[in-house]
């Protein structure tokens, strides 16, 4: 067992190569990890058309799991723009939208890089020892026994500190 | 030479009764008869009229446009900018993009000026957007084809270009369109459309009564659909007569809206003179009908003709009304003028009542449903000249 633990700077990263922004319509994008399995999600949103120069703040509350296919999903709870509550339907439409990137984006390019690896859970957690007591975001993963280490009776744990490339999650 | 006075002044008096007793004793069926004879000639009288649009009409009818306009206008864009996207990943961000972007615009201000109409257009790109665009532009009008206007948007000087160029156009359905400006010195008219209206006097048929009662049910759907994209070919053949016709909402029916039309007095003397002649009896026929503004009443002079001899003028005081959706009148008074002598002679009021409205009835049928006529200028059409005719009616500009 393998825990992936990765802060916000690893986890945001590997978002912004997924969400391929367009021509700097999302800025400033961020994702962190938060207590309860929690994960805030915001972005600066910039609308430039027609003479309209708009700079629209969106931020995601959700919590994330893992369903029955081993798909990383996010649960929505709330969607703010410009700082204000959208509503139920629109975190719902998120959600759906969000967790549609996930399975279609990033869930093929962690697959690609995680072979015959298993994703037992996800979940937060400061208690991660590599983590030094931050909010980290944890894969928890079983992976098949890799040449030069050695079977661990307990999950070894690699922390991600910072911008990551989703090729070298794992020691080839 | 005394006696020679007398007998001409007794033949003149002689001749006086026999041309009252001609008209007394004239059969009613052989009046309505050459009547009939005289209507069954549709008289078709081209008139120059100028229909006047009010802001307040005008402004749903653009909310309406931009209501219909500014989602497809955000789709489109939100497609375009999807499309570059790779095809797995078009169908989350086409659902991210349109659950982060419900826009809509309303219209915020709508003032007629010189040369165009100024519009401050707030857009919120979702519900309760507090940050909403505020844009101003200057909307001008101009004549796309002989039932079509045209209009343009101009974004004004450091205001965000919403909407730039030819926007969209609204159909005119009556007449033949001239030209088109702006009216911000005419009270509730923020439109002037001039056209050459045909107005038709004859007998009523049944389908331009039909045609009256679709009018009036489907104004209102007329003015939802008002701004269109599709242009008609429709035109109607006309020459010049001054008028005004003045659209105006009011709260008539929730279907309706209501108009005002100006005739001026010129264009009532041309169609005046194009009634031709009006048979009073079956010995007598007014010709030469003459139709003047006189006060808040209509002076109609004739000559009347017995048999081939014209013998006399007639003078007959009117007054603008409405019946069953008609332009009609109401006679006053009729003086009869012969020779030297004017006797009042309103025995025939009701006949030439009839006449005249059985011509007028359907003037403007199909294109107005005419609820009140009166003389002059009133408080919602204060441009109007007081002596021309203003009627009050419903019409379906735009559809």
């Amino acid at each position: 067992m393998i825990q992936l633990a990765l802060d916000g700077g690893a986890l945001t990263s590997l978002f912004v190569s997924q969400l391929g922004l367009q021509q700097g319509a999302i800025t400033d994008i961020s994702v962190v990890p938060t207590l309860n399995d929690g994960v805030v999600l915001s972005l600066n949103l910039h609308i430039d058309s027609n003479g309209i120069h708009r700079l629209m703040p969106i931020e995601l509350d959700g919590v994330l799991g893992i369903d029955k296919y081993q798909n990383i999903q996010l649960h929505i709870l709330h969607l703010k723009r410009d700082g204000l509550d959208a509503g139920p339907a629109a975190a719902a439409n998120m959600e759906s939208a969000l967790n549609q990137m996930l399975m279609n984006s990033l869930m093929p390019a962690l697959r690609g890089q995680l072979k015959g690896v298993k994703l037992i859970s996800v979940h937060t957690s400061t208690s991660i020892g590599c983590g030094a007591g931050t909010e980290m975001f944890v894969l928890l993963i079983q992976a098949p026994p890799i040449q030069g280490i050695a079977a661990q009776p307990t999950p070894t744990a690699f922390c991600f500190k910072g911008p990551i490339d989703l090729n070298k999650l794992l020691p080839h | 030479m005394k006696q020679i006075r007398y007998l001409h002044g007794a033949w003149l008096l002689l001749l006086a009764a026999v041309l009252l007793l001609g008209l007394a004793i004239t059969p009613a069926g052989a009046t309505n008869k050459s009547t009939r004879n005289v209507l069954q000639a549709q008289n078709t009288t081209p008139i120059n009229a100028t229909i006047y649009i009010a802001t307040s009409t005008l402004a749903p009818m653009f909310q309406s446009h931009i209501d219909q306009q500014v989602p497809v206008a955000v789709n489109t864009a939100i497609a375009n900018m999807v499309s570059r996207l790779p095809r797995q990943d078009q169908g989350w961000a086409q659902q991210m993009a349109t659950t982060l972007i419900q826009p809509s615009a309303s219209l915020v201000s709508f003032v007629p000026q010189q040369g165009g109409i100024a519009a401050t257009i707030l857009l919120s790109l979702y519900p309760g957007d507090p940050k909403a665009i505020s844009a101003n532009l200057l909307f001008s009008f101009s004549v796309a084809d002989s039932s079509t206007v045209q209009v343009t948007a101009i974004p004004m000087s450091g205001s965000p270009s919403l909407a730039s160029g030819p926007v969209s156009t609204f159909h005119i359905p009556v007449g033949q369109l001239n030209s088109v400006a702006t009216t911000p010195t005419c009270g509730d008219a923020a439109l002037a459309l001039n056209l050459q209206v045909p107005i038709s006097l004859g007998s009523a048929n049944s389908s331009i009564q039909a045609q009256q009662a679709a009018m009036i049910s489907s104004s209102n759907a007329s003015l939802l659909t008002a701004l269109t994209t599709q242009h008609s070919s429709n035109s109607t053949n006309t020459s010049n007569v001054g008028g005004r016709f003045i659209v105006h909402p009011q709260s008539l029916a929730p279907s309706s809206v209501s108009s005002y039309i100006e005739i001026p007095a010129s264009s009532l003397a041309a169609v005046g003179s194009s009634v031709g002649s009006l048979p009073i009896s079956s010995s007598f026929t007014a010709k030469n009908i003459q139709v003047s503004v006189q006060g808040s009443n209509l002076d109609v002079t004739s000559d009347i003709y017995w048999g081939g001899l014209n013998i006399g003028t007639a003078d007959t005081l009117v007054a603008p009304t409405a019946a069953n959706g008609n332009l009609a009148i109401r006679v006053l008074s009729t003086t009869l003028h012969v020779l030297f002598f004017n006797v009042p002679y309103n025995t025939y009021n009701q006949q030439i009542q009839q006449t005249l409205n059985s011509k007028l009835g359907h003037a403007f049928a199909g294109k107005f449903y005419v609820t009140q006529a009166a003389i002059g200028a009133n408080s919602h059409v204060p441009c109007a000249a007081n002596s021309s005719l203003i009627l009050t009616g419903i019409t379906n500009i735009g559809g």
